[in-house]
């Protein structure tokens, strides 16, 4: 496996499922979400750590070093940058305890990533693994939610006031039975085409009975291979680099 | 692969840059280089304020890898 391609997928992850578990946070709480924001989240989020990855390497120090870094800059855009949303409207995750937030969730997500593929512990390696498939799967449904309103032609500030809670916690439910579902598959079976199978059926079919959205649905299908691909793609490349 | 000189370079260039383009004011950036990526279209898209500082942001995060590359080149 080439060592770019494998550094690519894992900062994706990483990038992702933070993105995903800071948005879940935000939703919960009240706080707004909207598409140019974790735009710049994930640009400044995915260059830190893939340059860290790249040139520096994948481990523990890298791990805390990137997940203070990420978090610190993208606070330090925010500080200088203009506001685009109206503030007094929507609260945006803009004050410094956010920082200590974004790092904490940085954490999670990128030891979840890392523990997969370099863990001992098998209870340890298929949490990292449940954490990150099921968030990078969601964290591309959360995209395409909020494409698909861009696409539609909704305004920024509807689009923010669109997107609650309730909108994400579907896919968060199934995505999570799915890849739950697709793990016990794998130790039953020990087949890998037969977990992913029954990870992204599960996941697709529970959000066509939720949302009656076919399209959703059959995103949600692909989502979950794709998450699946990347994941086994980045360990193998990483076990392959130790 | 570059050795801690060219880092050290690279470091340092980016840091310059992304810092000129992130800490310094809107206005003072225009009135010294209206050339420097102000008003003008890339593809069709108008470079605003928050494209400059995400631009600054970019070269800030080269700017610190680079160091981090040159604290682990002399760790060795």
């Amino acid at each position: 496996m080439n060592k770019f391609y494998s550094n690519f997928l894992f900062s994706i992850a990483v990038t992702a499922v933070m993105n995903a578990l800071d948005m879940t946070y935000h939703l919960a709480t009240g706080w707004a979400v909207h598409l140019n924001y974790v735009a710049i989240k994930l640009t400044v989020i995915f260059l830190s750590t893939w340059m860290i990855t790249q040139f520096i390497g994948v481990g523990k120090e890298e791990g805390i070093v990137a997940s203070i870094f990420g978090p610190f800059i993208f606070y330090v855009y925010y500080v200088f940058a203009g506001a685009t949303l109206n503030r007094e409207i929507f609260k945006i995750d803009e004050q410094f305890w956010f920082f200590f937030l974004h790092a904490a969730l940085m954490l999670i997500a990128y030891f979840s990533a890392w523990s997969f593929a370099k863990s001992k512990g098998s209870a340890i390696r298929t949490a990292g693994f449940a954490i990150t498939a099921s968030f990078f799967a969601l964290a591309l449904d959360a995209l395409l939610i909020m494409v698909k309103w861009r696409l539609q032609g909704v305004e920024e500030e509807a689009a923010a006031g669109l997107f609650t809670f309730s909108v994400i916690l579907t896919p968060l439910l199934s995505f999570t039975a799915g890849i739950l579902l697709g793990i016990l598959t794998d130790k039953l079976t020990g087949k890998h085409c037969t977990d992913v199978l029954a990870a992204a059926a599960v996941s697709g079919i529970s959000i066509l009975v939720f949302t009656k959205d076919i399209s959703h649905a059959a995103f949600a299908f692909a989502f979950v291979c794709i998450a699946y691909y990347a994941v086994h793609s980045y360990k193998k490349g990483l076990e392959s680099e130790a | 692969m570059m050795e801690k000189k060219g880092w050290l370079a690279l470091g340092l260039a980016a840091g310059i840059i992304g810092s000129f383009y992130e800490f310094v004011p809107r206005k003072t950036i225009k009135s010294i280089s209206e050339f420097l990526l102000f008003d003008i279209d890339v593809l069709g898209h108008r470079i605003r304020h928050n494209d400059l500082i995400l631009l600054g942001t970019v070269m800030l995060i080269v700017s610190f890898v680079s160091f981090y590359k040159v604290y682990r080149l002399m760790r060795k």
